[in-house]
């Protein structure tokens, strides 16, 4: 169904999974304490990715699906690009547990994660947890125009650094916003696990069985 | 004879009915081979592997041997020479009656079986989780009742004999391999090698661990190959996965990934080639064998059709290799490995009774690899994905008084698909008038070559040191501290006397040094400069003259003590709990770095910020075998750090740095000084791959050359002297802005020392295709008299004017160049043949082009 790509690649001192490796090594040699995440996006082989992003020792794997999007990619790859999260979470999650690591590096999706029930469809399929981009930007009055990485661009003023636009968003107001947003989906989410029963969004994780496809 | 007869001669194979998925998956590998003109024990190729074991994950390691011993095989050389030897790895020990039975009695004559020594439990090597497989030795022949069957019904019948059996070794082994290891079925035996004086063993685990488990210590051979593993997919991983993989007479490890495995899988279908054990190696030595054994291809074209010459690298070719090699790559790019990939090939030449060491690098030189060359009392050829590596190699044969130097006479990189050397380089072991040599080729043949120098040879009887430089010690020692005086007194000596003279030079100075913490300070300051400086040697070879500063300096820093009041205060790993603050401001923490892990919590690294946290500001460390990081973690504003490093250091030197200042003597790896901040950064000799990646600034000078893609998104203020030049893609993407207003360049020399001392113009100031790509800031200033630069190795910068402003610029950074390499501005840069040049007439200048806005 998919193909995967072999694109250029940005960062010219790693180019194979050793070289990864090494940079998680200085990571962890600059700072012992530091928590190492590795955002990857999702090819058909995203399963060894994080088995090697694992044994590279990367605490915490971040998969980024197809239907998330930088302001700043090219319209014809924003939606084209990658594995929709929905199937590159379980992919990954199972494939932890058959290796018997699963409980030993963290798993967290993004890539169109809109909603409290899309939170709670990403950890029924098996993440840890969801890093939320596009839905925290709208909080705050983004109207996804997509012309975040001119310098100015952004009309509502998340995206730049110009003193005059940057005016335009209040911190204080922009926090209220943000708040009110996973206020809400807390709530939300627990509706959904008192409906199941369930007495911690940990015990979601992976529960495949409560998901129902609609035909 | 073609090879379509023997192509075709497959058709009868069974084809497996396995998927041609590839099932396991890796990228990452270290890997290392050497070849000598006398057999080496195995012990040799240890040290190495343990070194790089960071390389691999502990999932897959390997060896292979070639040029074998007769005596310790237990056979005659005669059968030595002639007989396959068939090695057949036994997971299930139950299975081999059965695979006797089957594929070996009726078909060969055996000359002698053993099964292969090994430790008696496993589980004694630490790391082992795996038990390897019991591997039996066979020295076979094929019956010549059934060769000539063979050759019968398969039409072969014009073959050479040697063709034929080669030919049958190799199916017969492939009919094994598929039907007792079957990758998705049970697997119960395997073919590990069967060429001629050739062995190859693996096992899960690391590249050293097989060196212990089958006992290959004491082991000789000619050539060896080791490789470390870094699977990552599959729980339950196979030896029959690891590297090396025999094609028939060849043995290949590998460091890297292919992009098209099925388009090389569908290559070998084509010639009714099967892969069995479903890795990118794999198929890569089974090319190798077809293009070699079957298509019969001098290696120059061998070489090409695995990594084609493209871009500007072919338009520079001579027409008659365009059009060969035009016809090469039109047949062979399907069967070209895409990607990042690195070969090191051990291959048995047995028309030419030739034993070769090959590394073949991709054309987009995306994996490192370093070769060296050293001639003494024996002559060894070394190739490995780090430097470090073939420094572990060279360190323990001279600890064990094998070779006179831990240092090479010759170190270098491969430029991948160049016209220049081809990306490959060969070592070759042949009879010679006196037994074995050993000769060291390029991909088109050219050899390389050391000087006529003497090495080291034994101390000798003491000599009465010169009276002179006796009188001078005292007088360039304290109290006036001239060390660069004594330094430029004493290299005429050094020149013109023999090695004896100078040990005693060398042992006045360790007798001076203990007189007290000033003379201390004059020694260590003449040992480095005759250690780091480039000096005519006379008819010495400079890596013996190393070897014996290397023992210098170690003795002089072995032999201070652990006092608060000395000019120096010395630590080791055993008494490290006494780091203390600093009992004068300008006390010196020397650290003996020797048994300090390479990396982790507990590395010389963090050591070296514990120091730092307790206000040490000058750190000194030694006997540095390929520690990591060094620089890392020191946090922001280290101005007024300084730190000097001797030894071997590891990758990322320096990278991260804010304001202090490094100094390596020596060479450094891959990855130095990424993201540097700030600070100053001096290398007396090469850096690796990915130099000054994304770095914000520094003040940097680098004696030698530096690898593929240093400076690649850097930023900023950067402002570096190469002396050498660099593989390519300098400074790609740099967007260092207006070097004329607090912005960065580089300036490149395209010097290289020579075996006289002096620094000679290279062939090329810069020798490949992409240079300065894609920049939108910073400049380039190359020295290039002879115009040799041109714009097609441009990929969106222009030639630009050299004007006074570009010389009042970097001018300063060119004299504090001369201050610390002794490269003179005068005479050696701005000196073209005889005569004096402008610098506008020696330097050109190469600028970023405005590029429009992606919209």
């Amino acid at each position: 169904m998919f193909t995967s790509l072999y694109s250029p690649f940005p960062f010219h001192s790693v180019y194979s999974v050793e070289d990864h490796k090494k940079h998680v090594d200085w990571i962890k040699t600059v700072n012992p304490r530091a928590v190492v995440s590795v955002k990857v996006s999702t090819p058909t082989d995203v399963d060894m990715v994080a088995i090697g992003s694992y044994y590279a020792g990367a605490n915490i794997i971040h998969i980024d699906g197809g239907y998330g999007g930088t302001g700043a990619a090219p319209e014809i790859a924003k939606k084209n690009i990658a594995m929709p999260v929905e199937y590159a979470i379980p992919k990954v999650h199972e494939y932890l547990v058959s290796e018997g690591v699963r409980d030993r590096i963290t798993l967290m999706a993004s890539g169109g994660i809109r909603t409290a029930d899309d939170v709670a469809k990403a950890i029924a399929l098996g993440a840890d947890g969801c890093v939320i981009g596009t839905a925290e930007a709208v909080a705050v009055g983004c109207t996804h125009c997509g012309n975040c990485e001119r310098g100015r661009g952004c009309q509502v003023g998340i995206t730049t650094t110009d003193p005059e636009l940057s005016e335009f968003i209040d911190p204080a107001w922009g926090e209220t916003r943000i708040v009110n947003l996973f206020n809400a989906w807390s709530k939300r989410l627990r509706m959904i696990l008192v409906e199941f029963g369930l007495e911690s969004i940990r015990e979601l994780r992976g529960r495949k069985d409560l998901l129902v496809r609609y035909k | 004879m073609t090879g379509q007869p023997i192509i075709d001669s497959r058709k009868a194979l069974p084809v497996p009915k396995t998927s041609l998925v590839k099932q396991e998956a890796e990228g990452g590998c270290g890997v290392v081979g050497l070849a000598c003109n006398v057999p080496l024990a195995g012990k040799y190729l240890l040290q190495s592997l343990v070194q790089m074991r960071n390389r691999g994950n502990g999932k897959g390691g390997g060896i292979a041997a070639l040029g074998l011993v007769p005596e310790q095989l237990g056979v005659s050389e005669k059968i030595l020479r002639e007989d396959y030897i068939l090695q057949v790895a036994y997971l299930d020990k139950s299975a081999r009656k059965q695979v006797e039975d089957e594929h070996i009695r009726p078909f060969f004559q055996v000359d002698h079986e053993s099964r292969v020594e090994a430790v008696a439990d496993y589980r004694s090597i630490q790391g082992l989780e795996v038990e390897p497989p019991e591997v039996y030795r066979y020295f076979v022949r094929v019956k010549p009742e059934v060769l000539e069957d063979f050759a019968r019904k398969n039409e072969l019948s014009g073959h050479k004999g040697s063709e034929l059996e080669d030919e049958f070794v190799y199916q017969n082994s492939y009919r094994l391999n598929l039907q007792y290891y079957s990758s998705l079925g049970e697997k119960k035996a395997f073919v590990v090698s069967h060429g001629k004086n050739l062995v190859a063993l693996k096992l899960v685990g690391y590249g050293d661990d097989v060196v212990k488990y089958y006992r290959l210590e004491d082991f000789k051979a000619h050539v060896w190959i080791g490789h470390h593993r870094y699977p990552t997919k599959g729980r339950v991983w196979h030896p029959g996965g690891a590297h090396p993989f025999v094609g028939l007479q060849e043995a290949l490890v590998h460091n890297g990934d292919f992009a098209n495995y099925h388009s090389i899988v569908e290559y070998l279908a084509q010639r009714h080639i099967h892969p069995l054990f479903l890795t990118d190696t794999e198929v890569s030595v089974l090319l190798f064998d077809l293009v070699s054994r079957v298509y019969k291809y001098p290696l120059e074209y061998l070489i090409e059709a695995l990594a084609p010459t493209t871009e500007r690298d072919f338009e520079m070719l001579p027409d008659e290799k365009k059009k060969v090699y035009r016809l090469i790559q039109t047949s062979h790019i399907h069967g070209s490995p895409d990607g990042p990939w690195f070969f090191i090939v051990a291959r048995n030449d047995v028309e030419k009774n030739a034993w070769q060491l090959l590394g073949i690098t991709d054309t987009s030189m995306l994996r490192p690899q370093v070769f060296a060359l050293q001639e003494g009392p024996i002559k060894i050829g070394i190739i490995a994905s780090e430097r470090q590596a073939i420094s572990a190699v060279l360190g323990r044969l001279q600890e064990d008084g094998k070779i006179p130097s831990r240092f090479g006479d010759r170190y270098w990189n491969a430029r991948g698909g160049s016209h220049t050397d081809g990306g490959a380089f060969l070592f070759s072991v042949r009879d010679g008038e006196n037994g074995k040599e050993l000769e060291a080729s390029d991909k088109f043949g050219l050899a390389i070559t050391l000087p006529d120098q003497e090495w080291l040879n034994g101390r000798g009887p003491a000599v009465a040191l010169n009276l002179s430089i006796s009188l001078q010690l005292p007088r360039k020692g304290p109290p006036s501290q001239d060390a660069m005086g004594f330094y430029e007194y004493v290299r005429p000596a050094v020149r013109d006397a023999g090695f004896q003279y100078v040990g005693e030079i060398l042992e006045e100075l360790r007798r001076l040094a203990l007189k007290g913490q000033e003379s201390r300070r004059f020694v260590i300051e003449s040992l480095s400069l005759l250690y780091d400086r480039i000096y005519d040697t006379g008819k010495k070879k400079r890596s013996s003259l190393l070897q014996m500063y290397h023992e210098a300096l170690n003795d002089v820093f072995s032999a201070i003590p652990s006092s608060n009041y000395d000019l120096y205060y010395r630590l080791e790993w055993r008494n490290r709990s006494r780091l203390v603050h600093p009992g004068l401001e300008s006390q010196t923490l020397v650290v003996d770095a020797f048994e300090f892990p390479i990396e982790g919590d507990e590395s010389v690294a963090r050591f070296v910020v514990d120091a730092y946290g307790e206000g040490w500001k000058n750190i000194l460390l030694y006997n540095l075998r390929g520690h990591r990081f060094i620089g890392s973690g020191l946090g922001p504003r280290t101005n007024g750090l300084r730190i000097g490093c001797y030894g071997d250091v590891g990758d990322y030197v320096a990278s991260g740095i804010d304001g202090c200042e490094l100094t390596v003597h020596g060479a450094a790896q891959d990855q130095a000084a990424q993201i540097l901040k700030y600070g100053k950064l001096v290398i007396h000799g090469d850096v690796g791959q990915a130099f000054m990646y994304a770095a914000k600034g520094g003040d940097v000078y680098v004696m030698g050359n530096a690898a593929g893609r240093p400076l690649i998104n850097a930023v900023g203020r950067p402002r570096v002297v190469i002396n050498g030049t660099c593989l390519d893609y300098l400074a790609e993407s740099f967007m260092a802005g207006d070097p004329h207003n607090g912005g960065g360049f580089v300036v490149v020399n395209g010097l290289k020392p020579s075996f006289d001392g002096d620094f000679i113009e290279q062939t090329y100031p810069y020798p490949g295709g992409n240079l300065f790509s894609l920049a939108s800031g910073g400049a380039i200033f190359v020295r290039d008299p002879h115009r040799k630069v041109s714009r097609d190795q441009l990929n969106g910068g222009r030639l630009a004017d050299f004007t006074r402003e570009d010389w009042n610029l970097i001018q300063p950074y060119l004299e504090e160049n001369e201050k610390l390499f002794g490269i003179l501005v005068k005479e050696d840069l701005l000196t073209v043949g005889d005569k004096v040049l402008d610098p506008s007439q020696v330097y050109r200048k190469i600028e970023p082009v405005s590029l429009q806005e992606l919209t």
